[in-house]
Parts: C-alpha cells; sequence; structure tokens
C-alpha cells in the first residue's frame, strides 16, 4: 500500500534502500518504503543500483570481519611462535655454562627467531623487534629467590635459580588509520626454568673425571 | 532498430547471489588462515610436548643411573666392609684388609672363626664364621645383581612409559655414541656396562681358621693358623675404562604417520604441504661433587672403617697379650730363655708395626672401596641436564 504524501521520512534517502533490506533479510521486519515515497520522488531516485549498495555494505560489513579475524590469526600464530622461541631459549639458558645469561640469551633469541622465521623477513614480515639489538630485546631475569616458597639450595650451599626468559616484540596492525589506534600491537611471551646448581658438572661427572667429549 | 536487453537478463536472470563470488573467496583467505593458524600451532605444540618428553624421558633415565649408582655404592661398601673384618691368621690373628686371603672376622660375632673351647692342647678347625660371611657376601652380590637387573628393565620401561603419546624417544649412553665400533648391546647379566660397571675379577679367596689351644703352667694359649676354603671368581663392582662418561643422549620423534597426526596438515592438498616429522634432542648426566665412589682399577684392596678399626682393637689387643704371656713363659727357661724372649718381644713389635701399617692403610688409602664410599657418599649421585655438546 503506497504512502500518503503527508508522511513525514524517517530515514534519510540513502539509509531508505539500505535497511529495508538489511531488516528484511536479516531481522524479518518489513519496513514499508516505496518509490512512490515524497522524498524519493521528488530527488528523481528509483530502484536502479539497490543490488549495488546493498552488495557494498555487506561486502565493507564481511571485509571488515574477515580480515578482522585473519588479524587475530596472525595475533595468536605470532604469540604461539614467539612463545617456543622464548621455551627454546630457556631451556638453552637452563643448561648453559656461559657466565653472562643476559648477552647469552639475548644470542639465542636473536638466533632462534631467524631459525624461526620471525624476523628474516619471508615469513612474518610486518613483525618487528622491540628496540632490535637492544637491551629491550628480550629481556632474561634470574631470581635467587625461593621456589614454591621454599629455600632450595644445591650442593655449594647457594639457592637454586630461576630464569626466566622474556621477550618483548610487537606486532603490526592491520588498518590500524582506520581505527586511530597504534600502529603495533605490544606483546610479549616468556618461559620460566630451574638450572642446574652444579653448573662446572655439565661436561664431567666427577672431580677428577675427564671431560665426557674427551676420547680415551 | 537496436534492441536494447537489460544487462540484468543478459547474464542473470536476477540479483541474487551478487556478493556470493566475493564471499567464497574472503571465506577460503580466512579458511586458509585458520588452517595455518591451526596447522603451526599444532606444529608448535608438538614440537614442545617432544622437547618436554625428550628432556622428561633423558632425565628420568639419569636420575635411575643416579639412583641406582648410589644403591650400588652403598652395597660396594657394605660387601668390602664385612670383607675388611676378615683376619689373616698366622700363629695370631692379623688383619686382612684384601681379598686374597678372607679367613673369620677379626671382631666376635657371627663371622669369627677365633674360638677357644677352653680345653686344653686342643686344636680345631673352624669354618662357621667365614662360612657366614661369604654367604653375606654371596648375598650382598646377589643384592646387586638383582638392583642392576631392575635397572635394566626400569631403563626401557622409562622409555615407554615417559613420552608423550606417539612421541619415540631414545636414550643412549654416550660413551656408546662415541665408540659406536666397538658397542655391543648388553645382555641381561651384563647390563652393568650400561652403568660403566663391571665386576673385580681378583675374586676373593676364604679359609678357615685352625685354632690351636694349650694349657701350660695354669695359663691357657691360643694361636692359630688358616686353610684355603673357597674361592669366588668376583667381588665388589669397579668402574669400566669409560666409567668417567656419564652422560645420556636423547633423541626423540614425532613421524607424520602418528594417530595423532591424522587429518593434518588441514587443507595439505589444497595448500600443498606436507606433515614434517618433528625432532628433539636432549641431553642428561650423573655427577657426584664429591667423587667417583667406585674403585677405578681392580685391586684386592678392601680399605677400612674407622668404626671396623675400633672394633678389631680386643682382639689386637688379646693378641699382644698371647706375645706377652708367651714372653712371660719363655723368659723362665735358663739360659735360652732370654734370646727367646726378646725374639717374642720382637714378633710382638713386628705384629703390632704390621697391625697398625694395615689399620692405617685401610684408613687412608682412598682408592679402595670403602674409603671411595666415605669420601663421596656425602655428595651421592645426581642427575642435571646438560648442554647436548
Amino acid at each position: 500500500m503506497p504512502f500518503s504524501k503527508k508522511e513525514k521520512p524517517v530515514f534519510p534517502p540513502l539509509l531508505c534502500r539500505v535497511i529495508p533490506c538489511l531488516t528484511r533479510n536479516l531481522l524479518k521486519i518489513k519496513i514499508p518504503v516505496s518509490s512512490n515515497h515524497p522524498i524519493l520522488q521528488s530527488s528523481n531516485l528509483s530502484n536502479s543500483g539497490q543490488t549495488l549498495i546493498e552488495g557494498l555494505i555487506v561486502c565493507m560489513l564481511v571485509t571488515a570481519l574477515m580480515f578482522g579475524l585473519i588479524q587475530v590469526c596472525i595475533l595468536v600464530v605470532n604469540d604461539m611462535l614467539y612463545n617456543e622461541v622464548s621455551f627454546s631459549a630457556t631451556r638453552a639458558v637452563s643448561v648453559t655454562k656461559e657466565k653472562d645469561i643476559q648477552i647469552f640469551s639475548k644470542k639465542t633469541v636473536n638466533k632462534l627467531l631467524i631459525t624461526s622465521g620471525l624476523v628474516s623477513g619471508l615469513l612474518f614480515a610486518d613483525i618487528e623487534q622491540d628496540g632490535r639489538n637492544t637491551d629491550k630485546e628480550a629481556k632474561t631475569t634470574n631470581w635467587e629467590g625461593t621456589i614454591l616458597g621454599e629455600n632450595i639450595v644445591g650442593h655449594d650451599g647457594t639457592n637454586i635459580k630461576k630464569y626466566n626468559v622474556k621477550i618483548n616484540y610487537k606486532t603490526r596492525l592491520m588498518f590500524y588509520k582506520l581505527f586511530g589506534g597504534n600502529l603495533f600491537r605490544q606483546q610479549s611471551a616468556r618461559a620460566r626454568m630451574i638450572k642446574s646448581p652444579d653448573v662446572e658438572y655439565y661436561d664431567k661427572a666427577y672431580p677428577d673425571a675427564k671431560t665426557f667429549s674427551k676420547k680415551q | 532498430m537496436i534492441r536494447h536487453i537489460p544487462m540484468q537478463k543478459l547474464f542473470l536472470k536476477n540479483n541474487k547471489g551478487q556478493v556470493l563470488p566475493y564471499f567464497i573467496v574472503l571465506t577460503m583467505i580466512l579458511l586458509i588462515s585458520w588452517a595455518m593458524m591451526i596447522n603451526i600451532a599444532k606444529l608448535v605444540r608438538d614440537r614442545m610436548i617432544l622437547q618436554n618428553s625428550v628432556d622428561n624421558t633423558v632425565l628420568s633415565v639419569a636420575t635411575l643411573q643416579a639412583r641406582t649408582l648410589n644403591v650400588l655404592g652403598a652395597t660396594n661398601y657394605l660387601l668390602a666392609t664385612i670383607l675388611s673384618t676378615a683376619s689373616n691368621p698366622k700363629v695370631v690373628m692379623f688383619p686382612s684388609l684384601s681379598t686374597d686371603k678372607i679367613a673369620g672376622s677379626m671382631i666376635p660375632g657371627m663371622f669369627s672363626d677365633y674360638k677357644c673351647l677352653g680345653k686344653s692342647n686342643y686344636s680345631f678347625t673352624s669354618r662357621t664364621g667365614v662360612q657366614n660371611l661369604r654367604k653375606t657376601v654371596n648375598a650382598i652380590e646377589q643384592i646387586q645383581n638383582s638392583i642392576i637387573a631392575k635397572y635394566f628393565t626400569q631403563y626401557f620401561q622409562i622409555l615407554k612409559d615417559i613420552p608423550a603419546k606417539d612421541c619415540s624417544v631414545i636414550v643412549v649412553p654416550s660413551r656408546f655414541v662415541t665408540d659406536l665400533k666397538n658397542f655391543k648391546m648388553p645382555s641381561f647379566s651384563t647390563s652393568a656396562v650400561l652403568l660403566g660397571l663391571k665386576r673385580n675379577i681378583k675374586g676373593i679367596t676364604y679359609y678357615e681358621t685352625k685354632n690351636y689351644c694349650m694349657d701350660l703352667k695354669s695359663k691357657h694359649y691360643h694361636i692359630v693358623d688358616s686353610k684355603q676354603y673357597a674361592k669366588d671368581k668376583y667381588s665388589w663392582y669397579v668402574q669400566t675404562e669409560n666409567f668417567y662418561d656419564q652422560k645420556f643422549i636423547g633423541y626423540g620423534i614425532k613421524l607424520p604417520s602418528a594417530k595423532n597426526n591424522k587429518g593434518y596438515p588441514l587443507f595439505a592438498n589444497l595448500i600443498g604441504i606436507k606433515w614434517p616429522a618433528v625432532t628433539a634432542y636432549a641431553a642428561a648426566a650423573v655427577y657426584n661433587v664429591d667423587g667417583a665412589m667406585f674403585p677405578d682399577k681392580e685391586s684386592d684392596k678392601t680399605g677400612l672403617d674407622n668404626v671396623v678399626a675400633v672394633g678389631m682393637l680386643p682382639i689386637v689387643a688379646k693378641q699382644l697379650k698371647v706375645f706377652w704371656d708367651f714372653t712371660e713363659l719363655v723368659a723362665k727357661i735358663p739360659i735360652a730363655g732370654i734370646p727367646a724372649a726378646a725374639a717374642l718381644v720382637a714378633g710382638a713389635a713386628y705384629y703390632a708395626y704390621q697391625t697398625y701399617n694395615k689399620i692405617y692403610d685401610g684408613l687412608t688409602d682412598e682408592t679402595t672401596p670403602v674409603r671411595l664410599y666415605k669420601k663421596s657418599y656425602n655428595g651421592g649421585w645426581d642427575s642435571h641436564l646438560v648442554p647436548i655438546k
């Protein structure tokens, strides 16, 4: 049934075309808007291009949704890979004889990141290390505090140490300008492990023994 | 006149499905992204699980090795300590401290054959003590054998039980990895090789004690002699030549054909990828901060514990009294008495000197099983993860 000419338009002209379509399809609500509407008649608008606009808006929404999900995928994959790198680095730290753990852990993290393809520019080119080659790159901390509330000591009487390798990194976000947000999302990955208190016995079994690698 | 045909009629019957191709393309991209994410997640998860599996397995084997070495060290000590109580009867009771001659114990009790029935001019051979001693030593050796058998089965039990599902892990002692040409898989009976140990082939020679009793001038005199009774081939455990290498190398693999990998990688054909075999390595070692605990050479020396040394003193004093009583006796003989008494005093001095030297050597010789255990049991064998190279 056509509208009377006295009725005022509820929606602006463009939305008059879109909203009925969306509500009809998605919400199953019918809003009676027809080509006899005074606004539409006065602006000489017709039904042509209606589908194009509908399609455009749906495409925009679908594209946003898809890229949003892809962005989540990238964040999750980065998180997993960096966690794996921090796990491997912590393990390496927990069995090293190097005295400067900080430098060793940074070197190990860098090596692992390259082998993982995270900073090679091949696999995930949109990832940046936080301040590459600086102290912020991979922060390794060690505590000599208690473990599970207990003071656990080694043979030499010193506390057993926990080691924590934390990697701070940033993932570049897609379409960040649209939302006025930051270019990068700050993320971190970490792993912890306990180191053997008897580092000097990493390569020999007892005080006067030959080293493991030495052949008879 | 050109007839106008609407575009709609030219290609499509109606407007429906215009967004469909676009939607399909984006959905495909999204699905592939998800598939990649799930594939990478599974790979990373598999690698972490496998690495933990290899770490746990290799450390468990090393811990088993450490515990076995501790128990074997303790039983070695017990065995050598029991043997160290043995005597070397030559007129008087000398401490033996050597498996070349093991007679009844120097300490009174169930292992002693120094027995006096109080009868005059009477001799008898006693082997009860040395028999008990031999039985005890053999029982300890049996316990050691069962410990090693348990170690052997536990070793393979760990390889079977500790790794996560679908992960295969093998752990090999490093000394076999570096010398694969000479490696022979040890049998059940020779599995001590896995620990880097072997039996001391010096063997144990047991002697029975002959007791001679006599009463002279209302005094009782007791002298002894010995005769070989039995010989056993082996004694305690000693190090093999590569005992120093107490490192284990663990290698783990999760094959693409593993049950858990069924269906992976997602969209393999579409993306054109194959699921790789995931591998991981780890190394663990056994160490003792105080020493090796086991003798590095085959030797007949038992060593001596302080407590056993103290326990020997009464019988040493008794032997000196025998010398004193004889000296008193012979001193009364005219003419020849004095030189004979002097000879006996010299004999007593020789006995005291020999006994002191034996006991001192037994207490200070750090290559014997007793002293090595005493030196290193505080540290004990322990295990830890070590670098692979």
